[in-house]
């Protein structure tokens, strides 16, 4: 509970000069939205056994330690494994044909409900995994500069892309802050009788009501500091006529556009192995 | 050359009556070049001068003219003004706004719209500055609270101001690192000319300046070099602030009958140098 | 001794990429009824220090003792520690969830299930311990407050709980001259008037060495140098070293000492410096009395 920072390996970059920290973020960008885009396609083991592949070949390639990407899951797969419980039990076969292996009022569990929920199951649990190893293995800072390049085309149609993207970064400098403030709101509950993780849920929420009503409090102020500090160092953002310039150049390489068509190859892989598939 | 007119300043919300304004009738000037310590207790008013200098704040009787524009003028003149003047806050944290060193001190120029190659220049410039070489890949969120204080100093540099503001940047970093950041701003102010004014609530931090003003509820109480102002201890004491230890002791040994040892001492230099010539 | 620190290890952030040993074998006691001083550069270890004696952390190695007992062995109840031992945090807006001043002082004994009366009672008691008068301050907003008020509203509400002990992690950071010396007179008077251990860390000795019974440094996880705060200010050139800011008495003997190597720099008032330079001074040429400046 109190280091709550060394349970969250969502959101953190780690620089270990890995081949995929190496890309271009606009090309990790684009793969990543090809392969998501599979994968949220795709139903069949087969092709769910060939992301698995893919998956460990990029686990191979960030040169990440297994157990640290593992233990960030945790949470999510225990929340998942309560919403596979749900939808086995609710599973209402589209064929009248379903094998019925138990049956109480409307819960009933059938092969296929176990079938087809592991199946969505597993694809959820891959688009974590590719979320949080695209987090992993690019820094914030590329991130917001990759989306703001693939998205400029967009501020032809009056989208104010600079000011989202800047949105994004302000929020995830945050994020460290955050943490450690909820850290120091948890000990100084902690300190003063408040027990985490025990009781009814009711008094669950309210223990937790007590941390989020302050560090929403300190953050709106934070972030008025911020903005003002922002504009004392001329940042004009809503102002006409204002151009900014960036430090940043974004370089191509031939390992980019490699990347790039691997994922494209990937992707057709998939489907066809998912069209093929009889399971 | 900044020109204070008769400022009056109230935050709103304060009861015309009720509370005395956080400026009341304050007229100064600050030439190019100078070093100046601005000392007071909390809510002397310190800050709010600081804020109107830098035009984040607009007074609301008399004016602020930073090189002939006034701050009040609106338009253009706000962000040049903006660019000339440089505030440094007291807390780090309420400052920085990107995620990695070398984007942090980019910010101020990429504002300006600056060509690549002269942002560049800007960020290797005050990279070396101030010592932050060793650091310019690293997340901001890694650093330790004086680098994250010489890294607030060092993006509102690469806006290359003329005037350089830092309110009580010593409050929230150990002692002998917040003698380094005064050591490194002096020099800025020696090498480039660049005016400084530090606002303090140490007054054993005001000796190295060409200037101290003093300031109690509002009002510029003393204004002078720091051997004249260190002269009126009485009213030093009226505004809460006591004299340096060093000061101190020298007048305790006049007191002692060393009549000749100078009646204000300002550094260990000069006390060394009085005990000296007793010897 | 209220605490005993035998040998304690702890790694920040085990098993992710970014593991740092915060304390490395660090060993220490701090009897019952007096002030400690915990003495370090940042990144020293102090705050992990602070949050391993209430047992929010445990040690990955070592063992931490209260009043003779392992805090981590049954039956001890860790939970139980927590309300007999209290901590006050560096910013207090971090500490302080409640609305109003009332509200959030009573929060400990609410928590405790405490009869009504006694209740108010103790928030009363606790709220004028540390100078903010009940009845004007029960019903203020904590956003109208001070940042001096707000730091007291937090150790309020630590006493509301009726602590053996207070932890104060860094309580002067980021105080002007005149808040510092008023939050280190209260807490000097909380350890007389109600027998209460006080630990407090700091970056600096300046604020502490006139306060504490016993200091203790700390520097990269372990203990350098403790004892009384002239024997440890003894050690001024190594304490330098280490980058803890010396009191401004003890940096003027340091930088006298080129003058006079055996001059002492253990003096604590500026009266004691006065004393020892005299022993080194020629005897006063003139007589005249001396003529005040104004």
């Amino acid at each position: 509970m109190i280091e709550i920072s060394r349970h969250i390996s969502f959101g953190q970059y780690v620089d270990n000069g890995s081949r995929l920290t190496r890309l271009d973020p606009r090309a990790k960008i684009l793969c990543f939205v090809i392969v998501v885009a599979a994968v949220t396609y795709i139903s069949h083991f087969a092709s769910l056994a060939l992301c698995l592949l893919f998956c460990l070949f990029l686990q191979w390639l960030s040169r990440l330690p297994l157990r640290y990407v593992l233990q960030g899951m945790r949470m999510f797969i225990s929340f998942l494994l309560i919403l596979f419980a749900f939808q086995v039990l609710f599973y209402t076969s589209s064929t009248q044909a379903a094998s019925t292996i138990w049956h109480w009022g409307v819960l009933t569990v059938s092969w296929e409900g176990i079938i087809h929920s592991t199946q969505v199951d597993l694809r959820v649990i891959f688009l974590y995994y590719l979320t949080s190893l695209l987090m992993l293995t690019t820094s914030l800072v590329d991130l917001a500069d990759g989306a703001e390049a693939l998205l400029r085309p967009l501020r032809r149609l009056g989208l104010p892309v600079h000011e989202l993207v800047m949105v994004f970064v302000v929020a995830l400098k945050f994020v460290p802050l955050l943490i450690t403030e909820v850290e120091r709101l948890s000990i100084a509950q902690a300190t003063r009788g408040v027990r985490f993780g025990r009781g009814n849920p009711l008094q669950r929420i309210r223990a937790l009501s007590g941390i989020i009503v302050p560090l929403f409090m300190s953050g709106l102020q934070r972030v008025e500091m911020l903005s003002t500090a922002m504009e004392a160092r001329c940042y004009r953002a809503g102002y006409r006529g204002w151009r900014r310039s960036k430090l940043r150049a974004l370089h191509w390489n031939r390992s980019d556009s490699l990347a790039l068509v691997c994922s494209a190859l990937l992707c057709a892989l998939l489907i066809a192995l998912n069209l093929v598939s009889p399971f | 050359m900044i020109e204070v007119n008769n400022v009056t300043f109230r935050y709103s919300g304060e009861a015309e009556e009720d509370i005395a304004p956080a400026l009341a009738g304050v007229t100064l000037r600050i030439d190019e070049g100078e070093t100046i310590a601005l000392i007071g207790h909390n809510g002397s008013g310190k800050s709010t001068l600081a804020r109107l200098l830098a035009a984040i704040l607009l007074p609301q009787q008399g004016s602020v003219i930073v090189d002939g524009l006034r701050t009040d003028a609106g338009g253009e003149s706000l962000w040049q003004i903006r660019q000339t003047v440089g505030l440094v806050f007291q807390n780090p944290d309420d400052q920085l706004v990107a995620n990695t060193v070398i984007d942090e001190i980019a910010f101020g120029p990429e504002n300006l719209g600056l060509p690549r190659f002269e942002i560049e220049e800007r960020v290797e410039e005050v990279l070396d500055l101030l010592d932050l070489r060793p650091h310019a890949h690293r997340a901001v969120s890694d650093l330790s609270q004086g680098q994250k204080q010489r890294l607030a100093v060092a993006g509102v540099l690469a806006m290359r101001p003329r005037y350089l503001i830092l309110d009580e940047p010593t409050t929230m970093i150990p002692g002998r690192t917040a003698e380094q950041l005064l050591e490194t701003v002096r020099r800025l102010a020696r090498e480039r000319g660049i005016s400084v004014l530090h606002i303090t609530h140490h007054m054993h931090e005001l000796v190295d300046f060409d200037r101290v003003i003093v300031m109690d509820r509002g009002r510029v109480l003393l204004d002078g070099t720091p051997a004249n102002v260190l002269r009126h201890r009485e009213e030093l004491e009226r505004a809460g602030l006591g004299l340096p230890l060093i000061t101190q002791l020298g007048q305790r040994l006049r007191a002692r009958g060393w009549s000749q040892l100078p009646e204000v001492l300002l550094t260990l230099d000069d006390l060394k140098a009085a005990l000296c010539s007793l010897k | 001794m209220l605490f005993e620190v035998k040998d304690v290890y702890y790694t920040r952030m085990r098993g992710t990429p970014f593991a740092v040993e915060a304390l490395k074998g660090c060993s220490l006691a701090i009897p019952e009824g007096e002030i400690t001083a915990i003495v370090g550069p940042t990144q020293a270890g102090k705050s992990t220090l602070l949050l391993t004696l209430l047992g929010l952390l445990r040690p990955t190695r070592g063992s931490v003792l209260f009043h003779g007992q392992d805090i981590h062995q049954a039956p001890f109840n860790v939970e139980d520690l927590r309300l007999r031992v209290g901590i006050v945090f560096q910013s207090p807006e971090a500490q302080l969830f409640e609305e109003t001043v009332g509200k959030d002082v009573s929060f400990g004994p609410r928590r405790k299930r405490l009869p009504p009366a006694q209740s108010r009672r103790l928030v009363q008691e606790s709220l004028e311990a540390v100078g903010l008068p009940y009845e004007e301050f029960r019903t203020r907003y904590i956003s109208s407050l001070s940042g001096g008020q707000k730091r007291r509203v937090a150790i309020a509400g630590v006493l509301a709980l009726e602590p053996e002990a207070i932890l104060f992690d860094e309580p002067t950071a980021g105080l002007d001259p005149q808040g510092r010396q008023e939050l280190l007179a209260l807490i000097q008077r909380l350890k007389m008037e109600r027998r209460l251990t006080i630990v407090l860390t700091s970056s600096s000795l300046a604020d502490v060495a006139a306060l504490a019974d016993q200091v203790i440094v700390l520097h990269e996880g372990r203990v350098v140098l403790s004892g009384s705060p002239r024997s440890v200010l003894a050690h001024a050139k190594e304490l330098l070293a280490l980058d803890i800011t010396l009191p401004e008495i003890t940096q003027i003997a340091l930088g006298l000492r080129s003058l006079w190597p055996s001059l002492r720099c253990d003096m604590l008032t500026l009266a004691e410096l006065e004393e020892e330079l005299l022993r080194f001074l020629p005897h006063a040429t003139s007589q005249e009395p001396q003529l005040s400046s104004s």
